[in-house]
Parts: structure tokens; sequence; C-alpha cells
């Protein structure tokens, strides 16, 4: 904050009374919780997104933290995508296929309830690079679209390759699979038991 | 820190703060005081959930600039594997890459944050969950950092480093002393 004036609002007695509790529990002032709360409303508007959306962000974050993810600059991604692709084709595919496993693996040992939408529903909040990451699903059968212009072809390949380890993982077996540069359609239906 | 109205308390907030405020309010069509009481809801619903606002407010700051400065998620494991495929014939382009990468992220950091070197920690320790320590000590007209990690291999090492040199660049600071070894970065750059 760039000044240290301040100005005071009126807010009901209960909410201020608890979250006052809570700031003297974590070790902060309220005067310095309420703003850090302001200032994450504030850019949250900016993006578009409630602070409510915000915090349910955070909790996907830590989420794909846990399952091993790391950040690197897109156009970094598809070149050295590229560069691996060409120089070795079966052995990339294989390493995205069992990085696909692993992970479906990962939310699967995670507990009950339904993992499989838990992942891809993480997986669309952070596919930055992919507007339209779309998964439906109807009983057994699912459908699953992924479109994206900035894919490179290797990189659509091993994306495909990733999401059918996570398919495996979850013991579906794909029945219709179309790729092309940017663009992932398939549908796959749960191996019966 | 609070006064006392009828049913309700009066808190102080940073006149900063108060445009973008009046900003929501005017969006959503409600009373300042209702975005307050709001915020102060998803407060307790944020610790019920065992977070502090805090934490959640870095994280959110830092994931926007990533997504800003064009950052994907990318299994650990694949981008390792991409890097030891790339690295044998194409180490000099990857360091460049690294190295411009961090510049934009430095440049970022200082357009964006008051202040820039505290927003680096805590991008690399909020962001880096690969590294198990970060130090960046600032001193008069030096900083010191140091990077620990048990799990980056030799070339995610120094790719990092590469990285961290170029934020320094970025951040108009330049660097002094470069050592590097599997797991293990210690920088330090002048202004």
């Amino acid at each position: 904050m760039k000044s240290g004036r301040r100005k005071m609002l009126a807010a009901r007695e209960d909410l201020v009374d608890k979250a006052s509790k809570i700031a003297k529990s974590k070790g902060f002032t309220l005067f310095g919780m309420i703003n850090n709360l302001l200032e994450l409303s504030i850019s949250a508007e900016i993006m578009g997104i409630t602070l409510e959306e915000a915090v349910d962000n955070y909790s996907t974050i830590r989420a794909i933290k846990n399952a091993s993810f790391t950040l690197v600059l897109e156009s970094l991604l598809y070149d050295t995508a590229d560069i691996a692709y060409q120089r070795a084709k079966e052995k990339s595919l294989k390493t995205w296929f069992e990085a696909g496993v692993w992970v479906g693996k990962h939310y699967i040992s995670k507990g009950t309830g339904d993992q499989f939408a838990t992942l891809i529903n993480d997986l669309k909040a952070f596919s930055w690079n992919a507007p339209d990451f779309i998964l439906e699903m109807r009983g057994t059968e699912i459908s699953l679209r992924v479109l994206s212009p900035r894919f490179s072809d290797s990189y659509t390949l091993l994306l495909n390759r990733f999401l059918e380890g996570i398919l495996e993982a979850f013991a579906y077996a794909v029945t219709f699979s179309e790729v092309g540069k940017g663009t992932i359609r398939m549908e796959a239906v749960k191996k019966e038991a | 820190m609070t006064k006392r109205t009828k049913g309700k308390k009066l808190v102080y907030i940073s006149e900063n703060l108060i445009d973008g405020v009046a900003k929501i309010s005017r969006t959503r069509g409600e009373s300042i005081g209702k975005v307050i009481e709001d915020s102060l809801k998803e407060a307790i619903l944020v610790s019920q959930d065992g977070y502090d606002v805090k934490q959640v407010s870095d994280y959110f700051k830092v994931m926007q600039a990533h997504r800003v400065l064009g950052g994907v998620f990318v299994p650990s494991g694949v981008l390792d594997s991409l890097i030891e495929a790339v690295y044998p014939n194409g180490r000099e382009q990857l360091i460049t890459r690294f190295f411009e990468s961090g510049r934009w992220h430095g440049k970022y950091l200082k357009e964006r944050f008051e202040k820039p070197i505290e927003a680096f920690k805590s991008f690399l320790e909020l962001s880096r969950w690969d590294l198990n320590e970060v130090e960046v000590k600032e001193q008069a007209n030096s900083i010191k950092v140091r990077c620990v990690s048990t799990v980056l291999t030799r070339e995610g090492t120094e790719l990092l480093a590469k990285f961290i040199e170029g934020i320094m660049d970025g951040l108009s600071h330049k660097t002094t002393k470069a050592d590097f070894m599997k797991g293990l970065i210690v920088l330090e750059s002048e202004f």
C-alpha cells in the first residue's frame, strides 16, 4: 500500500467481531486482514471473477501443486515439446502417457467421490492455454474436447497421450479419438470391473 | 481499531483501496458497506477452510502474474524429460530462452509491484514448488539469492539460475556472482 492514510467504514458488528477474532488467531491486525482481503477482491474483480472464485482457484492451485505440476513458459513448452518429439517420438509419447497415469492415480488415491471429475475440473481451471476444455459425462461414457489455436502439432499429440494416461488410470477405454493440430476429441467408456 | 455505532462497527480501510472498493460497489450496484461485509464473510469462510487470507491473496497475485506472462502448468516429470531431450544439442538456446523469460518476469515485477524484490521472493516460493528453500536477502545496494532443491536436476538447476539472472536483469540489477551445482543456486547482484 502506498500511503498509510486510513478511512473508517461501517460494517455489521457480528461480522467485524468474528473477523477480528480470526485475525488475532492468525497473528494479524483486523486492519491488515481486511485490507489483504479487499486487495484480493479488487484484483479478482479486475480479472472478472468474484472473491469466492479466487478462493476456489487457490484450492485448485494447491491440488495442482500436490499433483506435481510445475509452471513453464507456454512458448518454451511448445518449442521443447516439438524438439523432444522429433528426436525421440516413442519415448516422449510414453513419458506423457505415464505422467497422465501418475496424475490419475494420484487423484484416485486422494479419496472417495468423483475424483475423475475433480481432476478434469482442476485441469480445466488451469489450462490457461486451452480456452475450450470440455468434459461431458453420460453414465459410464465420457466425451472430452480440448481446443486451442496455440497448440503446436507435437504438443497436441503429447497432450493427447497425457489425457489417455489419465483415462487409463481411471479405467476408461478410448472408443473414439481424433487428434489434429490444436484439436483433441475423445470418447471413452468405463471398463467393466 | 474499531468504533461502534448502532449494530455496526467502524473499521479502518486503507485510503488506497477506497477507489477500488467503490468501483466494485458501482459494478455490483451495492453499497460500499455491503462490499466490506461480503469481504468479511469471505474471510470467515476462508478461515473455516483452514486457509489464511494473506496466503490466498499472495497466491492469487503470483498466479495472475504467471498468467499474464504466458505461464502454463505441466507435470514436472514431463518437463524434466523435455529438457533432458533438448539439452544435448539445444543447451545454449534453452539458456537464452530461460534468461529472456526471466527478464520479462523481472520487468513485470518491477512495473507491477511496489516492492519488487519481496514480490520476486514470493514468486519463487509460491510457484517453484520444487524448491525446498528460498532466501532473498536485500542489502544496501545488493541482493543475495539462495535456492535449495532436493529434486532439481543439474539441467533444471542451470536453467533456473539463468531464469533468476534474467529476473535480476529485468529488475535493473547486474549479476556479480552466479554459482550453481545440482540443486543449489547462489546468486548475487548489484543495482
